[in-house]
């Protein structure tokens, strides 16, 4: 019997299509890794929070809610720290906006503070890929497939 | 007994101090003001209290956490702020079993808990309201569940409409920090003691003179009154604290800075030559509490100065550097004779010329920026640099100059260095003695003086210094010392 | 997500539960959208079942209570914990009435009628 902490370093990847229907199975699914992976309810909700935060800013803002693109999840535990990698090919920004929170009364805004709050620390970077490397799902859409945007969220346990 | 405490102050009567925190994290006298009440209840014996929070809730949960730090429970719920304690009470997931205590953590009260439990024991009511001296302690032990004079813990009722039936009245005194003004004088009440009972984190450096750790402060920065320093703090020896004084943790305090009456929040820094009277520093807000007026401290200068300069070292040194002038002077005396013969016997006209030079004591300009100042600087009209250039020991003594440093220039030729690299050589102090001035002719080129001082300047140090000194003794007995 | 409406006097009480998340959000918006418009300006939302909630439940959340607002109406929250954190994490629990339980929360709304 191997328990949570003596887990050796595991990596999951997951790939989901850009529609917001896809967003809560997935937020489950990294629920339920986290869960099993911290024994935290509270830092797997967090990081559920964090990740689905994330991925509906890509539906709509790097892929203008257009379904049919690819998003891709890479879940890393090791040394009592989750890594989780978020890649899209879509529209990049050219940085993250500021974690601010929105006045009380706005609708929209809130995500990154959420995400700011929600984890220890993020990374944002668009990077040049010659192929995408799981490329199954139609690329047809993409507006320019040479670049990818990585979002990297790091939450230690 | 079960407690509850309401800190749900929104806290707009403290602006601009509650932009990004809320009254109960506010530190008073080197503690967060819900700690007074918690440390007062935990002394009092409860293991328990529930805190009811609004603004800036995720803040006190965790500068709070779990309460293990008073050996207490705490839980938290929160509110739309500056409710209606009734109303709070019942949207609690659970009333609180009857009887309990309830309190606001949002205003600070001496320490009088237990005596006032003592003695609302001994009367029969179902709400017993406390006050202390009379006024409103915004404490109430309640026997029954819900009752409309708890609405004497309401902030917003300033005096509750009814009047308290059966009142415990006892000694203490309330501070309601309703205003920055009573912020400010709370701090300083909590500070000297006025609030009775209250734990003031920290050692007696001396007498009125309270440090908390790792803080670097002297008795003589206290010249009357008391002060209470937090942990952390680097106050510049030459800083005059008097009246009453509270700076909180993490504050640095540049030299020749007056504080009086004052109240200085954690993470700020005050610059050089600042002077406070009746005020509240925020990181570099500075609020006046006679006007209310709320000004931006600049501080470029002197937290540079702080990090680059050991202040000790820098002020031994100087003083051991003068003492080498006082030194020299006297070992020189035979020489000025010689000066003054020799000045007699070669001039009919002028025997002693004086101008000035930039030396190295600072003063602040009119823009804030901290300018070299000129010194008079003579010499005597003989060949010899030796006997011509003595005048400058004088200008060791006084510390316009050091032993060993740079050549002194004149102000207007200072003002002609423009360039980065130029502006390398100001970066070292000038002095009597130094390598342009022992290895280079007088009559060589400015160019060429500045570029040996900027080579000094990169290389500056202790030991370059002692080269220096001893090469210049063996200079004495040089042809260049005494032809020039 | 499930939504459940009823009425009780006057009071307009919706039920969520299970996910309030973006896939959701346009439609529980429309539907309570809709109750403001037609109810008579007292509305429940109940939560307590509801085990994720994102910014966008958030947003719906927040123009319900604008839409009060216009009505002079009044909108009553009960939360789960998921929704309590993330109503805290966003700072909403300043405007937000939240209530510990339905029943609690028609009892003030009732209370409020003869106000």
């Amino acid at each position: 019997m191997v328990t949570n902490h003596q887990m050796p370093p595991v990596m999951l990847t997951l790939q989901i299509d850009s529609s917001i229907a896809c967003v809560s199975p997935l937020g489950e699914a990294i629920q339920s890794l986290c869960l099993y992976a911290t024994d935290s309810l509270e830092c797997a909700s967090q990081m559920q929070l964090a990740v689905v935060e994330a991925i509906n800013n890509i539906v709509f803002h790097a892929y203008n809610n257009q379904a049919g693109n690819p998003i891709t999840v890479k879940w890393n535990n090791q040394n009592r720290q989750l890594l989780i990698e978020i890649t899209d090919f879509g529209d990049s920004m050219e940085e993250p906006p500021l974690p601010t929170l929105a006045s009380f009364d706005a609708e929209n805004g809130r995500g990154w503070w959420i995400i700011n709050a929600c984890v220890d620390e993020y990374h944002y970077k668009v990077v040049a890929c010659e192929q995408q490397s799981t490329g199954q799902l139609p690329d047809k859409h993409q507006k320019n497939p040479k670049k990818a945007n990585i979002l990297t969220l790091i939450k230690k346990y | 007994m079960d407690v509850i405490i309401f800190a749900d102050r929104k806290g707009q009567e403290l602006l601009p101090l509650t932009d990004q925190t809320c009254v109960p994290l506010l530190p008073l006298a080197g503690k967060l003001i819900i700690e007074h009440t918690l440390e007062d209840l935990a002394d009092a014996g409860f293991r328990r209290a529930h805190i009811i929070l609004s603004p800036f809730a995720e803040q006190v949960k965790q500068a709070l956490g779990d309460g293990k730090r008073w050996g207490m429970a705490l839980s938290y719920s929160t509110s739309r702020g500056e409710g209606s304690a009734l109303v709070e009470l019942r949207r609690l997931k659970q009333l609180p079993s009857k009887p309990y205590l309830i309190m606001r953590g949002d205003v600070v009260r001496s320490r009088s808990l237990k005596s006032f439990l003592q003695q609302a024991e001994t009367v029969d009511a179902p709400v017993v309201p406390a006050l202390f001296n009379g006024a409103n302690a915004y404490l109430i032990v309640c026997r029954d569940a819900l009752d409309p004079v708890l609405q004497y813990l309401d902030w917003t009722a300033s005096s509750p409409t009814i009047p308290a039936p059966h009142p415990v009245d006892i000694n203490g005194c309330v501070a309601r920090l309703d205003s920055l003004a009573a912020f400010h004088q709370g701090n300083l009440d909590a500070a000297a003691g006025r609030i009775a009972g209250l734990l003031i984190p920290g050692r007696q450096a001396s007498l009125g003179l309270t440090l908390g750790r790792n803080t670097t402060a002297s008795p003589q920065n206290l010249t009357q009154g008391m002060a209470l320093i937090g942990s952390n703090c680097h106050l510049h020896p030459s800083v005059a604290l008097s009246g009453e004084v509270v700076i909180g943790d993490n504050v640095i305090v540049g030299s020749q800075a007056t504080l009086e009456s004052t109240v200085v929040l954690p993470h700020s820094y005050i610059g050089e030559l600042v002077d406070l009277r009746n005020a509240i520093v925020r990181g570099n807000d500075l609020i006046r509490i006679d006007t209310l007026a709320i000004l931006k401290i600049s501080d470029a200068v002197l937290l540079d100065d702080l990090k680059n300069t050991g202040l000790l070292n820098r002020d031994v040194g100087m003083a051991l550097n003068r003492l080498a002038g006082v030194l020299l002077l006297v070992l020189s005396l035979p020489l000025w004779l010689l000066a003054l013969a020799l000045a007699l016997s070669q001039n009919r006209g002028t025997m002693y010329t004086s101008y000035y030079l930039r030396g190295n004591k600072k003063v602040m300009d009119d823009l804030g920026a901290l300018q070299r100042t000129a010194f008079s600087a003579g010499e005597w009209q003989v060949a010899p640099p030796v006997l011509r250039y003595l005048p400058r020991i004088l200008a060791v003594i006084s510390g316009d100059l050091e032993l060993v440093g740079s050549l002194p220039i004149s102000l207007a030729t200072a003002e002609k260095r423009i360039d980065q690299w130029e502006k390398l050589a100001d970066q070292a102090p000038a002095g009597l003695l130094g390598p342009t001035q022992l290895n280079l002719p007088i009559e060589a080129s400015d160019e060429e003086k500045l570029l040996s001082d900027c080579v000094y300047a990169a290389n500056y140090g202790a030991k370059a210094n002692a080269l220096y000194l001893l090469r210049s003794l063996k200079a004495l007995i040089t042809r260049k010392a005494w032809v020039g | 997500m499930i939504l459940q409406h009823r009425s009780h006097n006057d009071i307009d009480i919706v039920q969520l539960s299970g996910r309030f998340a973006m896939a959701d959000c346009a439609e529980i918006n429309l539907s309570i959208q809709g109750m403001i418009n037609q109810g008579h300006g007292k509305l429940i939302i109940d939560m307590e079942k509801v085990t994720f909630i994102d910014s966008s439940g958030c947003a719906v959340l927040v123009a319900a209570y604008k839409s009060l607002q216009l009505k002079a109406g009044r909108l009553v929250l009960v939360t789960s914990p998921a929704v309590q954190s993330l109503i805290e994490l966003t700072r909403l629990h300043t405007i937000f009435e939240i209530l510990p339980s339905q029943v609690a929360a028609l009892e003030v709304l009732e209370a409020s009628v003869g106000e």
